[in-house]
C-alpha cells in the first residue's frame, strides 16, 4: 500500500515528504516542458524516481475559456488530436512565449473532446504509450475517455483499451516492452450518484469488461461535477460506494492493482477495500477533478488539514474559533509543519500569529507541506494493518472523525466555512460496503 | 457467383461426429469427459475472445464430440464482436433459454468470455447429470444457485471447486480462459502436450 504524491508544475516537494512515488499530471505541463526537464530527473527528486505519468485524456472536456492554462498544457499531447498549434521550436522561441501563443488561440482550436476516428485513436495511443516509456514511468496508465452517461454502452471507452492492448500485444512481440499496464476508468459522478452501487448496471458492465482484458491494473478518477465550487472532498454516499465497489470488484474479486485518485483521505479508505495506491496533492487541482473548477490563474489560500477530524479548517476565522472555544484537541494534527501553528493554538494566539500560516493569498506552504506530510503519516499507520484489521481500523477511524466533525460543525454554528458534511458521507459509505460485502 | 454478385465465402473444416446432445440424451458424462470438455469449450471461448468476440449460444446442440472423444464448438450465428454489441436493441438478449449467463438475461452491453464461460459451466453440469439441472427453465436455473449447491452428482469431481467458479452469478468471480486452460492442462489433446 503506497501514497504517491500528484506534483504539479513544481516537481519539488519539502525535503520532510518521504513519499512512495508521484504521478506527473499532464495538464500540469506543457510536453515541451516536460521533454526538457524529462533530462534533469535523475537529481534532485527522489520522488519521481518511481513515477507515473497521468496522460489525462478525461480531461478532454476541460473548458478551454476557463481553463485556458491547463488546456494550452493538455492540447500539447499528440493524444488530445488539437490541430492547428505550432510546434514548439527552441531555435525561434522561448517555452514561455511558445506557452502564449497557445493559450491565445486554444479556444478556437480546442475541440473539448478526445479523437473519436479510429485510426487517430491509434495513433494517440502509440504515441501515448511511447512517451510513458521513453519517460521512465514504472508503468504505463492507458488514457481513456470520461464516461459521462451512465447508459453509455461504454464502447468508445473499450476501444480505445482494446487498441492500446492490440499495439502493446505487438509492441511486446517486437521486443522486450513489459511495463505493467493499468486501463484508466474515469467516471463524473452523474454516473454513480443516483442508483445503488450494487444495482447500477454500469458498474457491472465496467468491472466485467475491464478485468476481462487482463490487464495488470485499473487507474480510478471520479469527476466530480456536481459537487460544489468551494468544495475540496466528494460528499456523496452512493458515489463513494460506487468507487468501494470499482476497487473491491477489481482488486478482490479479480486480483487487479488498483490505483485511486483525486479522492483526497478518502484513498484510505479506497485502501481498505483493496486499493493498492492513492494519490492526491495539496493544490485543489492536484486534490479533485471537476472539469468546471477553473484551474490555473487564480489565488490560493492556506487551509489546515485535520486527518483525525477528516476536514480542511478554514485558515480565515473558523480555527481561531475553534481554539477559543477549548476545541483544538478535535483537529489537532501533529506534523512538523503544523507544530508552529498548535504551539500557538495553545496559547491562545490567533492564526495572525504565525506568519507561515497566515490566511493570505498564495502563502500555502506550509499548508501543502503539512497535508503531505499528513498523509504520509496517516498513510503509514494504515499500513501497520492487514485485511479484516484494516478495515475495523478504517471504520473506527471514520466513526471517531464523524464525532469530531459534528462536534467542530456545532462549535462553528450556521456560516462557517469549513466542510464537515462529507465525513459522515464517507462513513456510511464504508459502512454500507462492508455490509454489501460481508467484509 | 449469387444472383451475379460475388460474394466472400467462408469455408470450414468439415467435422464428423455427433452433438453434444446427442451424446447426454444417451448417458451422461464421465468425470475425463467433463475435463475434456471443459478445455476443448474453454480453448474455443479463449480464441474467440482473443478477437473480442462472445459466442452467446453455447449449448450441447452447438458442441459437437469428435470420434476422437474431442469437443468442437460450432455455429457462431449469433457470435458477437464487442463493436457491434450496440446492434443488440437495449432490454433485448439473444440465445437460448436455460443458457443465458445472468448478465445476458439482463441485456447487459458489452459481454465478455465471462458470459460464455458460465454456460460452459451449465453445459458441463448438464452433462454430469445427463440432464439440464432446470430442465432449461431459465428463471428456474437462478433460483438453484449452481455456484453454491452443484448437484451431488458433480461433488466428487476433482474439478468441482472450478465449476462453481464458472456458475458464479458475478462474471468478475468467474476465472479467465487463460487459468482455466493452465488448471485444466491434463486434458488438453495429446499434440499440444
Amino acid at each position: 500500500m503506497t501514497f504517491l504524491a500528484n506534483v504539479g508544475y513544481r516537481f519539488k516537494l519539502p525535503a520532510s515528504v518521504d513519499v512512495d512515488g508521484s504521478i506527473v499530471l499532464g495538464s500540469t505541463m506543457a510536453k515541451p516542458t516536460l521533454d526538457r526537464r524529462h533530462k534533469r530527473l535523475t537529481t534532485g527528486y527522489p520522488h519521481l524516481e518511481h513515477r507515473l505519468f497521468d496522460p489525462q485524456l478525461y480531461m478532454a472536456g476541460l473548458d478551454a475559456t476557463e481553463s485556458p492554462t491547463h488546456c494550452a498544457k493538455l492540447a500539447s499531447y499528440p493524444w488530445f488530436g488539437v490541430s492547428g498549434l505550432d510546434e514548439y521550436d527552441s531555435g525561434i522561441q522561448t517555452q514561455a512565449s511558445w506557452q502564449d501563443d497557445v493559450e491565445k488561440k486554444i479556444v478556437s482550436i480546442c475541440p473539448r473532446h478526445p479523437p473519436t476516428d479510429s485510426g487517430h485513436i491509434r495513433d494517440a495511443l502509440q504515441q501515448c504509450i511511447e512517451f510513458q516509456h521513453r519517460f521512465g514511468c514504472r508503468a504505463v496508465i492507458l488514457p481513456s475517455p470520461l464516461t459521462t452517461n451512465s447508459g453509455t454502452n461504454y464502447s468508445a471507452e473499450l476501444f480505445w483499451l482494446d487498441s492500446a492492448l492490440e499495439y502493446l500485444h505487438h509492441r511486446k512481440t517486437e521486443n522486450a516492452f513489459n511495463l505493467p499496464v493499468f486501463a484508466t476508468v474515469a467516471l463524473t459522478d452523474v454516473c454513480v450518484r443516483y442508483d445503488d452501487p450494487n444495482a447500477n448496471l454500469l458498474l457491472d458492465l465496467i468491472l466485467d469488461a475491464i478485468s476481462a482484458r487482463e490487464v495488470y491494473g485499473v487507474y480510478i478518477v471520479l469527476e466530480q461535477s456536481s459537487e460544489g465550487d468551494g468544495e475540496r472532498q466528494c460528499g456523496n454516499t452512493r458515489a463513494l460506494a460506487s468507487i468501494l465497489r470499482l476497487v473491491h470488484g477489481f482488486s478482490q474479486d479479480c486480483g487487479l492493482r488498483v490505483v485511486v485518485n483525486f479522492m483526497g483521505a478518502f484513498g484510505l479508505v479506497c485502501e481498505a477495500a483493496g486499493a493498492e495506491s492513492w494519490a492526491s496533492g495539496w493544490y485543489k487541482s492536484l486534490y479533485r477533478f471537476r472539469l468546471a473548477d477553473r484551474l490555473g490563474g487564480g489565488l490560493a489560500y492556506p487551509s489546515y488539514w485535520s486527518y483525525p477530524a477528516t476536514i480542511d479548517v478554514n485558515l480565515e476565522s473558523d480555527f481561531d474559533k475553534i481554539v477559543a472555544n477549548g476545541s483544538l484537541d478535535l483537529i489537532a494534527d501533529r506534523t512538523s509543519a503544523s507544530e508552529g501553528l498548535l504551539a500557538a493554538a495553545a496559547g491562545q494566539d490567533r492564526v495572525r500569529s504565525v506568519p507561515a500560516w497566515q490566511y493570505s493569498a498564495n502563502r500555502v506552504t506550509a499548508a501543502k507541506e503539512h497535508f503531505m506530510l499528513s498523509a504520509v503519516q496517516a498513510e503509514n499507520l494504515h499500513s501497520q494493518y492487514r485485511d479484516a484489521a484494516r478495515r475495523d481500523f478504517v471504520e473506527e477511524w471514520l466513526k471517531e472523525a464523524t464525532r469530531r466533525a459534528n462536534a467542530v460543525a456545532a462549535v462553528l454554528g450556521p456560516g462557517a466555512r469549513t466542510q464537515t458534511l462529507h465525513v459522515q458521507a464517507w462513513l456510511n459509505a464504508f459502512l454500507s460496503y462492508r455490509r454489501d460485502h460481508n467484509c | 457467383m449469387i444472383h451475379g454478385y460475388e460474394l466472400p465465402v467462408v469455408a470450414t473444416s468439415l467435422i464428423s461426429g455427433r452433438s453434444l446432445e446427442g451424446l447426454i440424451r444417451t448417458r451422461n458424462l464421465t468425470f475425463d469427459e467433463l475435463g475434456i470438455l471443459a478445455f476443448d469449450v474453454t480453448k474455443a471461448i479463449s480464441c474467440m475472445w482473443e478477437r473480442r468476440i462472445v459466442h452467446r449460444d453455447l449449448k450441447p446442440s452447438n458442441i459437437v464430440m469428435t470420434p476422437s472423444g474431442r469437443a468442437c464448438v460450432i455455429d457462431l450465428g449469433l457470435a458477437r464482436h464487442v463493436d457491434l454489441s450496440t446492434l443488440t436493441a437495449v432490454g433485448t438478449t439473444w440465445g437460448t433459454p436455460g443458457y443465458f449467463s445472468p448478465e445476458q438475461a439482463r441485456a447487459v452491453k458489452q459481454l465478455t468470455c465471462k458470459s460464455d464461460l458460465y454456460t460452459l459451466g451449465i453445459i458441463l453440469v448438464e452433462g454430469g447429470l445427463g440432464r439440464h439441472p432446470s430442465m432449461r427453465d431459465q428463471h428456474h436455473l437462478f433460483t438453484l444457485h449452481l455456484h453454491e449447491n452443484l448437484p451431488i452428482e458433480l461433488a466428487d469431481w476433482q474439478h468441482a471447486a472450478l465449476l462453481k467458479r464458472l456458475l458464479d452469478p458475478q462474471p468478475t468471480k468467474r476465472p479467465m480462459p487463460s487459468k482455466m486452460l493452465n488448471w485444466l492442462a491434463q486434458y488438453a489433446p495429446a499434440e499440444q502436450l
